[in-house]
């Protein structure tokens, strides 16, 4: 049957010929489709004598069977083909800079600041802020500082001629606190402060973190404890060495300062820190004899200035971006 | 304070080294900032007026290193008859329970201080004068008492102790002239004061080169009449510094032997008998301190063998008498700073060593619940969300400029600081804008392309009498959007860019977020927006009036903005809400209006129709010119449509249409006209 075998030798060169997908299924359609040759020639088998069909129809479908696959194995050689031209026509430079609004920084002090508030509320200190503007009680006489006391002269103050000043430590917060809530009294206070001086080593405004528990029973045992593990933490260095030295602040009796010291490195001071003047207990009407507590209170620009290895404190205030950048992909 | 080893080691047998003696002091609360040939830099806390001589340290440094102390005696002076006694007036004895007289007379002028003792003083960083001063200076370093020469000739008269009259004046020694409170002790002949006691000579009684008959003052000073009157006089003296820290009480009269002694060995000269009013005091204090063991153990944590305990207290130069766990303590008189049974405790506590007491553990909270802080939630977001829209953080002064204050706050009476650093730091702000634009200026002036920044802090104003503290948000914004980039076109940054990053930052929050036009005396008056947030005002935006672009120096617009924080800190937790599978219907309109017509109002006004399925409505480009009548603009206007019952069909979706058509044409006199179907 020369018409058959030349229908498949036909197919098989157009296939063969086709240059795309598109073209290869306007082959499918010619050949294959409802009036395609072949199904025209399957319809064809009923004109044919009765004793010609099987032979005819089973060599049609042969046909058919072996175009379908030729198709198929044309479409997928193209189908590759014509990836490949897309893929080598969307070549990128991808050493280009990505298209960005690059992110802002956090400042390093108020990170810290952060980091201290939250290392503490795992421990259960609730935060209180209390005003800027304090006035002489709170400041001062609260905390067992009246008014001649030499320890007025480490407090450069500022002050408004009213009796108002700019606190000079987060230490009155304690005051407030006591006077408003009962023991047991977890709580730190950050914020800002102030003294009047302004060298290349002292800033007019600077930030600190207080702190302050009473409950009863509690020790210097205990204060060593929660300082020794947050500077621990704080530095994140399990080797860290602490030492307590023997102080004096008219709020805390006995009074400590806190060093640190890395390896290999001088002891800083870092903190201070004391059991609470029951004096200052008094005042915030609370029993000395019931309960103990202590404080400790730490300047937080130094803390950062330690942490991040920055050596000019002025350059905590300039808000130069060329500073803060470099503060910008730090987590908390 | 400088401690000279050497000279200690007089006073201490077998001193240890340095190093260690530096560590042992630092560590009992007397720092040494450094030690170099045998001299030790202290730093003395205000409580330790003892140590500040040489006698002071070596009580300490044998009670810390348990090093016999070796005290000299008070030296035996014979008077000489011939001379006479100075007369004393008037003594205010509670201000000066003790103040002494010697009149030395025949001393040589020309003698001069020896050797050792300028080696002495050199060494305690002590400058040098003539013989008279420098035996004075040189037994209050040694024995810790400050001592007076007075010229005897320029002296005559009964020699008082009063209190100064208001405003009276004298000149000192350094030859400023001093005015004096009512509340300052001198030293006077009758109305003329000679001396401003405790803390300076003056200069028409002090000894001179040719001097050769003085009258030698020893007292002793209250605390509490001395504390403080130097600093208000702008002065520090080596004896106010002590005297207002607190000079033993006992020492005067063995102070004025050991100079008297001094400068009759060295300039000759006969001495008087010690003329004195009133009385040296016991070698105790009277207040007897109770010491229980058991506070002792409660405090510390440790529990101090008692008989240490003992120990330590009399080391210390305590009288203390044990009896049924508990101590009866007397303080030696050179102690002012131990009244109460905390202070001795604190004494065990630093000579026992703190570095022996165990930090315990650190307990988690029990009995009581952490308040919840939304505050500090609300402050993280606001953080983090402003530094995500590319603003950095800065940390500005409270203080600022008054004319700046006026031009942000007109009208405002800033808390204003009595004693400023200076001009531009003098009043309390109460607003950021204008520090953080003087931050913008100063990166500005740095090459920096764009700067955008935020604070929180707190701002000051006034509420009647009483101070208004508000914890506010503020922003700037300037320079350019972007960093240069090839694939985005250069742009200044502009009022959308700022509103659209408080828009990220405030959407989080209950309350719907408006933004309407305002003014603001230093904004610019047709870009200014104040910002609302559930129908309350919680801030404002706008862009710098361009008349204080000079001021600023920001060679182009800037956008600020500040948010009042405790306004708006109810942070909900999201409450989750269905959606509707059925697909989204959308469609797009032109509707041409008036210039004058707010986007908003536009936008409100679909939706104050309140058709059911339709879920967004937003302007989303502005066309003006060309095809539009003058004062006309228009705006491209995308509606969503979505059912939460079913598919929506075209002719619904027409039906809804309409009805926005005609009411925007009612409310707004809008012509609309809607795009081809998508």
């Amino acid at each position: 049957m020369p018409q058959f075998e030349s229908l498949q030798s036909e197919a098989d060169a157009a296939i063969a010929a086709a240059t795309d997908t598109a073209e290869l299924e306007r082959l499918r359609v010619a050949y294959l489709g409802r009036k395609g040759q072949v199904t025209v020639a399957l319809r064809g088998l009923k004109d044919l004598p009765a004793d010609q069909r099987p032979e005819a129809g089973a060599e049609i479908q042969a046909i058919r069977a072996h175009i379908e696959q030729a198709l198929a194995e044309r479409g997928e050689a193209l189908a590759e083909t014509e990836i490949q031209a897309q893929v080598s026509a969307e070549q990128l430079d991808v050493t280009l800079r990505g298209r960005t609004l690059p992110p802002g920084a956090r400042h390093p002090t108020i990170l810290t600041l952060q980091r201290i508030c939250n290392w503490f509320a795992r421990f259960g200190y609730g935060v209180n802020y209390g005003p800027e503007i304090e006035d002489d009680y709170h400041n001062f006489e609260a905390l067992n500082i009246p008014p001649q006391h030499p320890a007025r002269a480490m407090h450069d103050t500022f002050y408004f001629g009213d009796g108002r000043l700019l606190r000079t430590h987060t230490s009155p917060v304690q005051v407030r606190t006591m006077s408003e809530s009962k023991p047991p009294i977890r709580i730190i206070a950050p914020g800002r402060v102030y003294r009047c001086d302004s060298d290349p080593t002292h800033s007019p405004m600077f930030h600190q973190v207080e702190g302050l528990c009473i409950e009863e029973n509690v020790s210097m045992a205990d204060l060593k404890g929660v300082v020794t593990a947050f500077l621990r933490d704080f530095f994140e260095d399990r080797e860290i060495e602490t030492r307590f030295r023997a102080s004096y602040f008219p709020f805390t009796e006995p009074s400590a300062e806190v060093d640190v010291r890395r390896a290999g490195g001088d002891w800083l001071e870092v903190l201070g820190c004391g059991m609470v003047h029951p004096a200052v207990l008094r005042e915030g009407g609370i029993d000395p004899e019931r309960y103990t507590g202590f404080a400790f209170g730490m300047g937080v620009e130094r803390l950062a200035m330690l942490y991040y290895g920055i050596r000019d404190l002025r350059v905590m205030f300039a808000n130069d971006l060329r500073f803060l950048d470099q503060f910008g992909g730090t987590a908390q | 304070m400088k401690c000279d080893l050497n000279w200690l080691s007089e006073w201490v047998a077998e001193l240890p080294p340095a190093e260690e003696l530096a560590q042992s002091l630092t560590m009992a609360g007397l720092e040494v900032d450094n030690h170099h040939d045998q001299i030790l830099e202290l730093e003395l806390t205000p409580n330790r007026g003892d140590c500040l001589s040489m006698r002071g340290l070596a009580r300490e440094v044998s009670a810390l290193t348990g090093a016999e102390l070796q005290e000299p005696s008070e030296p035996k002076i014979s008077a000489d008859a011939s001379t006479d006694k100075p007369g004393l007036g008037e003594i205010e004895t509670d201000a000066c329970p003790y103040y002494s007289l010697r009149l030395i007379e025949g001393i040589n002028p020309e003698a001069e201080t020896p050797k050792w003792i300028l080696d002495r003083l050199e060494r305690s960083g002590v400058r040098a004068h003539h013989l008279l001063v420098d035996v004075t200076n040189y037994v209050m370093l040694e024995l810790g008492q400050p001592l007076h020469a007075f010229d005897a000739d320029a002296v005559s008269g009964d020699v008082s102790v009063r209190w100064a009259q208001a405003q009276e004046m004298i000149r000192a020694l350094d030859e400023t002239q001093l005015m004096l409170d009512p509340d300052m002790l001198v030293i006077a002949i009758g109305e003329q004061p000679i001396a401003v006691a405790g803390i300076i000579g003056g200069a028409n009684s002090a000894v001179g080169e040719q001097t050769s008959r003085i009258l030698l003052e020893s007292a002793h000073f209250a605390p509490e009449a001395i504390m403080g009157r130097a600093r208000r006089l702008k002065l520090h003296t080596e004896s106010s510094r002590r005297f207002e820290r607190g000079v033993d009480p006992r020492l005067a009269l063995h102070a004025t032997q050991r100079a008297t002694e001094l400068i009759l060995e060295y300039a000759g000269g006969r001495a008087s008998e010690v003329t004195h009013a009133g009385r040296l005091a016991p070698t105790f204090r009277s207040d007897r301190i109770r010491l229980r063991a058991s506070r002792l153990a409660k405090c510390l944590a440790v529990e101090v063998d008692g008989a240490e305990v003992s120990r330590i207290l009399r080391a210390l130069g305590c009288r203390a008498k044990q009896d049924a766990g508990q101590w009866e303590v007397s303080a030696p008189s050179w102690r002012f700073d131990l009244e109460i049974e905390e202070d001795l405790i604190e004494e065990i506590a630093r000579v026992y060593g703190y570095d022996r007491i165990e930090p315990a553990p650190v307990p988690l909270p029990a009995g009581w619940e952490v308040p919840p802080q939304p505050w500090a939630r609300q402050l993280e977001h606001c953080q983090s969300r402003l530094m995500e829209c590319g603003y950095s953080e800065a940390v500005t002064y409270s203080f600022t400029e008054d004319k700046l204050e006026q031009v942000f706050a007109p009208g405002s009476k800033p808390w204003r600081l009595v004693n400023p650093i200076s001009e531009d730091q003098a009043v309390m702000r109460s607003t950021l804008v204008p520090s953080l634009l003087r931050t913008a200026q100063y990166n500005l002036n740095r090459q920096q392309s764009s700067v955008r920044l935020f604070e929180t802090a707190k701002v000051f104003s006034r509420d009647g009498n009483d101070v208004r503290e508000t914890w506010v948000l503020g922003g700037v914004a300037c320079g350019q959007a972007h960093p240069l980039q090839w694939g985005a076109v250069a742009r200044p940054i502009d009022f959308y860019d700022v509103k659209g990053d408080l828009e990220n930052l405030l959407q989080s929050w209950s309350g719907s977020l408006e933004f309407s036009s305002a003014e603001h005396p230093a904004l610019h008056p047709g870009q200014t927006a104040c910002v609302s947030l559930g129908g309350r005002q919680i801030g404002i935006l706008g862009a710098l009036h361009p008349s204080l672009h000079s001021e600023f120096d920001l060679g182009g617009p800037a956008f600020v903005f500040e948010l009042e924080l405790e306004a708006w800190s109810e942070f909900p937790v999201p409450h989750f809400s269905a959606w509707s599978e059925y697909p989204i219907v959308t469609r797009d309109l032109n509707v041409v209006v008036a210039e004058s017509t707010p986007a908003s109002a536009v936008e409100d006004c679909v939706r104050s129709l309140d058709i059911e399925p339709l879920q967004e409505v937003s302007v989303f480009d502005v066309y003006r010119g060309e095809g539009l009548e003058p004062e006309r603009k228009s705006l491209a206007l995308r509606l969503i449509f979505q059912s939460f019952s079913g598919t929506l069909k075209d002719e619904e979706v027409d039906g809804y249409l309409e009805q926005v058509i005609a009411h925007l044409a009612e409310l707004w006199g809008a012509e609309t006209r809607q795009w081809a179907k998508p």
